[in-house]
């Protein structure tokens, strides 16, 4: 009496990892009985074979840039870069990226900027860094992506922009200013909070540094927690915590020149970032 | 940390990026995945001993980071967006439309499958690991792994199959 045939078998025997001697045996069975022939289809069409070759785009398209320098310069791989990571999934939209966001969110939206506000933002925000020692500079292993990545291209210092965590858009991005570092690159520093929706409570909030490299990638700095606490009477956010100290820190080691200018800012965003001659 | 380590780490990257494609439905979220791993891997390298495969090794951190993930956000993703990747790959239009179709109905289908059957896949139909190294990944015996695989490929199956019409391409 024949051996009962199990899916087990079928499922080993379409991925190769049968003997040569059961793959022969069960060849002869699949050739004289249809019905097992229909059974086994089920498992080579799910196969090695059928399934690999839908995904081997990925596997061939070159590596992004960013991985590659992770690996390959991963100088710190810390908390930080932890805490920065779960952030940015909240971030990370599925959906390419819309041309009509830059529009959406234009300059003609940035005339209602206050330049007092950003001053008053920027000279809040140094103040901390001051008397603090220099911190380490370099990237932390993540580039900015998905919104937050259109945020920092396209969004003028100040300017509070929603992002899509899941649809809530319950996470706000503002970017406080925007400066050449003493390498040639142009950085901007921001804030990132999550908004609650009770009229006073401590919410988690960051601010960071992200350095636009040359080949276009965001590379974050500098990226720390403070905390946020929000104003019943006139929902004025303020950066409280020492913790941002750091970012300061690292602000005032990068940074050469002045921060720019709003009309400087808008100069850069329309020339996608390019420095005039 | 040798510079042999993370040259090797380099080169498994493109496989890396597949697994995390195949797990996560798409590539953009496949490679924060892999941003992830990689991370992971660099912080524990000493655990990393002579004689131990990268492949096995850098699986299994990025499954478990990928189920963690999972059990914290609680979340099943449904959106499964085509990769632009795709069609720079991919020359010939009416096989870009049918490898759309094709991938889209996998990914739906995986989607719908456990964790772990979904992991069996990835590893093992779309990496082309065998079983025996499936088996030490996901840490069950190699009579497991051909179990949960025949249900998984079964429920595949079917669910490509009722999804769309499309998915006859899988057919071959």
């Amino acid at each position: 009496m024949e051996q009962k045939v199990t899916d087990e078998i079928l499922v080993a025997y379409a991925d190769g990892e049968l003997t040569p001697e059961e793959h022969a045996a069960l060849e002869t069975r699949l050739a004289a009985d249809p019905v097992l022939a229909e059974r086994a289809r089920v498992f080579l069409n799910t196969g090695r074979t059928a399934l690999s070759d839908l995904y081997d785009d990925g596997l061939n398209a070159p590596v992004p840039k960013h991985l590659r320098a992770l690996v390959l310069d991963n100088a710190q791989a810390t908390g930080v870069a932890n805490s920065v990571r779960q952030w940015w999934r909240r971030f990370r939209t599925d959906r390419p990226f819309e041309a009509g966001m830059a529009t959406a969110f234009g300059w003609k939206h940035a005339t209602a900027l206050s330049l007092g506000l950003v001053i008053g933002g920027i000279a809040g925000w140094t103040g901390y860094g001051l008397n603090q020692t220099s911190h380490p500079i370099g990237s932390i292993g993540v580039v900015a992506h998905g919104d937050v990545l259109t945020a920092l291209e396209t969004q003028p210092a100040g300017h509070s922009l929603p992002l899509d965590n899941s649809g809530r858009r319950d996470t706000t991005f503002k970017v406080l200013l925007t400066f050449h570092s003493r390498t040639g690159e142009i950085c901007r520093q921001y804030h990132l909070a999550r908004q609650k929706q009770a009229q006073t409570r401590s919410t988690p909030s960051f601010v960071g540094v992200a350095c636009r490299q040359s080949g276009g990638d965001w590379r974050i700095m500098a990226h720390v927690p403070v905390s946020q606490r929000t104003s019943a009477a006139d929902k004025v956010t303020t950066a409280s915590h020492p913790k941002n100290q750091s970012v300061e820190a690292v602000v005032d080691d990068l940074i050469t020149g002045d921060v720019l200018t709003l009309e400087q800012e808008a100069g850069l965003i329309n020339r996608h970032w390019k420095v005039a001659q | 940390m040798s510079s042999e380590f993370r040259a090797e780490l380099v080169r498994f990257l493109p496989r890396l990026r597949r697994f995390a494609h195949g797990l996560t439905g798409n590539l953009e979220t496949g490679d924060d995945l892999v941003q992830d791993s990689c991370l992971r891997a660099l912080s524990r390298v000493d655990q990393f001993r002579s004689g131990m495969r990268l492949d096995s090794w850098m699986f299994k951190i990025t499954k478990n980071i990928w189920i963690d993930r999972l059990r914290s956000e609680q979340v099943r993703g449904t959106v499964v967006p085509i990769d632009e990747s795709l069609a720079a790959g991919s020359s010939d239009g009416q096989k870009l439309v049918d490898e759309r179709l094709t991938l889209q109905a996998v990914n739906s289908a995986l989607d719908q499958l456990s964790p772990d059957l979904r992991v069996l896949i990835c590893l093992v139909s779309i990496d082309g690991l065998s079983y025996r190294d499936t088996a030490d990944v996901v840490g069950v015996p190699i009579g497991t792994v051909m179990s949960r695989l025949a249900r998984a490929r079964r429920q595949l199956h079917d669910l490509v199959n009722q999804g769309a019409g499309q998915a006859h391409v899988v057919e071959s």
